[in-house]
């Protein structure tokens, strides 16, 4: 199943096991916004239940909180990312924080879809991958699927949890294919599967690239053209990005026998979730095996611009990955 | 202003510039002209990125700007191609702009979307709707604060109005004496969505009552209404210090972004609506009034030279934009001083 088919089927699938469950953002009506994710989800439920709204991020966020507080499940889209900077207060400042102050007894947990799709010249403030802003919240749980199953399990899990979830899906996986195992929609079993901690594409090699979102794509491309020469090295995704847990998402070993780390993502490195995973390799001593200094790969120090010849440059190139995973080799 | 970029000589320029009504006509016909060109580079796809064409709402920058000078400061959103050519901008720079070449306005790092020109105080078009409004607003603040003669200018659509930030913003303005001419372009659509099922009526009107901002209400395909009720504002925003919204009502032509000509993003407007718009075109009224042998004449010659800058620009900026960009060029500016 394609990545976006797999989105669209766990909307389904959650709106179909429950009443309480709700859809409201910007677009749902005509979702051409959101790839093939949402196609005819508003004839087959209702307007009642997929609200399309004006354009009133800050508002239409915090009102899916409060019904959350009141025990519906609210699914909140932002077609982008970028426009769900409005809506920060809601999230960072009341979301995050109501469990934590009622001592648990009042929750405010819904799932808030902000979506990435970059290039294509949309340039600075439609371009953004702003998960390290959600990452550093105490009370949110940030979670950026990288394969079809990890979209379905992780949109499900984020629907039916109490806590609030930050699930971010890049445009750039929509047509990406997996086998789907989708028949565990379950309103009162919902648990932090340890299959979303990271996801496994290799773990070949004394070289261990850690990716973080769509980088991931990147690293798997360079992956096949490497491995035509006989080469490989071993490739995870942290995919829920601050709730790292390198032991259970089967990474910990992985980097305790590597002799060479690279971590790629695609947004700035500043307080980034590449630093965040560096730091943890050191904090655990790691790196006792490391025979180079670990390298990040990240986006340079400035907005994203428009132009495809300034983009061209601004992205990670697969040319230059590969270039530094060769040297290692 | 006027710009001079594409008169062949001097007495081109004086016809042109002769009358309130022949700068109408030349900033409308010039808007047009470069929009149905970027309409149709789009569609054939050498324009890459995003255009939001304003084709059909050209009548309210080319009365808007007849009453700023180049010291007002102008703020606008994601449509914002007319409200800078309408200045006196260069149309060619913005083409290469939207191009994405390196003689763009800002070298491509903004292309349509993002349209910065100081020389003529275009200060900032940006797509987060309502991103500018509140900036608009301070900008009209510092010139009251100032006790200068300028004034600031916001563009808005209809949508903007949903957004928390105007109606705060509207508060402050009042509250603070911006000197802010609030141009709402009500086209009755935000994307996909009639304005009908996003606000009640009137809106607009009820919430700068509410905070006590003067208001009037114009029909944009009326250029003496239009053009009186601007002209009044303006000078009443320059005299009083006061804010002051204008609420236009306009129609764009095509759909919602790129070049088709209706039902894009779902929406459900029908045909005859659209022609019934088309019919009371401004412009083409104008042209049609004005057509005597020596105006055919020399909007014949404005055309070819015009057209002219464009194919030429065009042809410059998709081999410049070739060219691979040095890391300096993508990342200086980053912070302005470092
Ligand atoms: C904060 C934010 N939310 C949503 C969008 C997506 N969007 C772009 S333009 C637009 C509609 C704007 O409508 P209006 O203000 O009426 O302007 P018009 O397009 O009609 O000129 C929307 C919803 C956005 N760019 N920014
Ligand atoms: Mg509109």
């Amino acid at each position: 199943m394609k990545y976006q088919e797999s989105i669209r089927k766990a909307f389904y699938d959650c709106l179909k096991e429950s009443d309480d469950v709700f859809v409201i953002g910007q677009g749902l009506w005509s979702p051409w916004y959101v790839g093939k994710t949402m196609d005819k989800l508003d004839e087959i439920f209702g307007k009642n239940r997929l609200i399309d709204t004006p354009i009133s991020e800050s508002a239409v966020t915090a009102i899916g909180i409060g019904a959350s507080i009141e025990n519906l499940y609210p699914i909140i889209v932002h077609p982008r990312m970028d426009f769900a900077l409005y809506a920060l207060d809601a999230i960072i400042n009341q979301s995050a924080k109501w469990s934590y102050l009622s001592e648990g007894k009042i929750s405010a947990g819904p799932l808030f879809r902000l979506i990435i799709n970059r290039k294509g010249e949309q340039g600075a403030q439609h371009s953004q991958s702003l998960q390290s802003i959600f990452a550093h919240i105490p009370g949110l749980e940030v979670l950026m699927p990288v394969s079809s199953q990890q979209a379905y399990d992780m949109f499900v899990y984020g629907t039916f949890t109490k806590n609030p979830v930050i699930y971010i899906d890049d445009r750039a996986f929509y047509e990406e294919e997996e086998e789907v195992v989708a028949n565990q929609v379950d309103v009162y079993n919902t648990k932090f599967k340890n299959s979303f901690y990271a996801k496994k594409f290799s773990n070949q090699g004394d070289i261990l690239v850690i990716s973080i979102g769509d980088a991931s794509l990147t690293v798997e491309e360079v992956r096949k053209d490497i491995k035509k020469t006989g080469q490989n090295f071993k490739h995870f995704t942290i995919t829920s990005l601050n709730q790292i847990d390198l032991l259970k998402g089967g990474i910990q070993e992985e980097i305790l026998n590597a002799k060479h780390l690279i971590i790629a993502e695609n947004s700035w490195p500043v307080c980034s979730i590449s630093s965040e995973i560096l730091a943890l390799v050191l904090e655990k001593g790691l790196n006792k095996n490391f025979e180079s200094i670990p390298k990040r790969f990240n986006l340079p120090n400035c907005p994203a611009p428009s132009a495809k010849r300034l983009e061209d440059i601004f992205y990670l190139a697969k040319d230059d990955l590969a270039k530094l995973i060769i040297e290692k080799i | 202003m006027l710009n001079k970029d594409f008169f062949l000589n001097e007495s081109d320029f004086d016809y042109w510039n002769q009358s309130a009504e022949y700068r109408f006509i030349l900033r409308s016909f010039v808007a047009r002209k470069f929009e149905e060109f970027c309409s149709e580079k789009k569609r054939i796809g050498i324009i890459k990125g995003p255009v939001h064409l304003a084709i059909g709402q050209e009548s309210i920058p080319a009365c808007v700007s007849e009453y700023l000078n180049n010291h007002d400061s102008v703020f606008g959103a994601h449509r914002s191609h007319a409200h800078y050519l309408s200045l006196g901008g260069s149309p060619s720079e913005l083409l290469a702009e939207i191009l994405g070449s390196p003689k763009g306005l800002s070298s491509g790092r903004g292309c349509s979307m993002h349209i910065f020109d100081k020389k003529v105080g275009f200060m900032g078009s940006v797509p987060i709707v309502s991103g500018t409004f509140a900036l608009a607003v301070g900008s009209g603040f510092a010139n009251q604060y100032k006790g200068n003669d300028s004034i600031s200018v916001a563009y808005l659509g209809d949508g903007s109005f949903e957004e928390g930030v105007v109606s705060e913003g509207l508060n402050m303005a009042r509250l603070l004496r911006s000197k802010i001419l609030i141009v709402v372009e009500n086209n009755q659509y935000a994307s996909h969505m009639h304005l009908s099922l996003r606000q009640p009526k009137d809106l607009i009107r009820k919430l700068s009552d509410s905070y006590g901002i003067k208001y009037r209400q114009v029909d944009a395909y009326d250029y003496y209404q239009l053009n009186q009720t601007l002209k009044n504002a303006i000078y009443e925003i320059r005299n009083e210090q006061i804010p002051y919204v204008v609420e236009c009502k306009t129609f764009r032509w095509k759909g919602h972004v790129d070049w088709r000509d209706d039902i894009n993003v779902g929406v459900t407007r029908s045909m005859e609506e659209v022609k019934a718009w088309k019919e009371k075109c401004p412009l083409n009224k104008m042209l049609d009034f004005y057509s005597n042998e020596e105006f055919l004449q020399k909007l014949d010659s404005l055309e070819t030279e015009f057209n002219k800058i464009l194919e030429r620009t065009l042809e410059e900026a998709i081999l410049d934009r070739e060219k691979s960009a040095s890391y300096e060029e993508l990342t200086s500016h980053t912070l302005k001083n470092t």
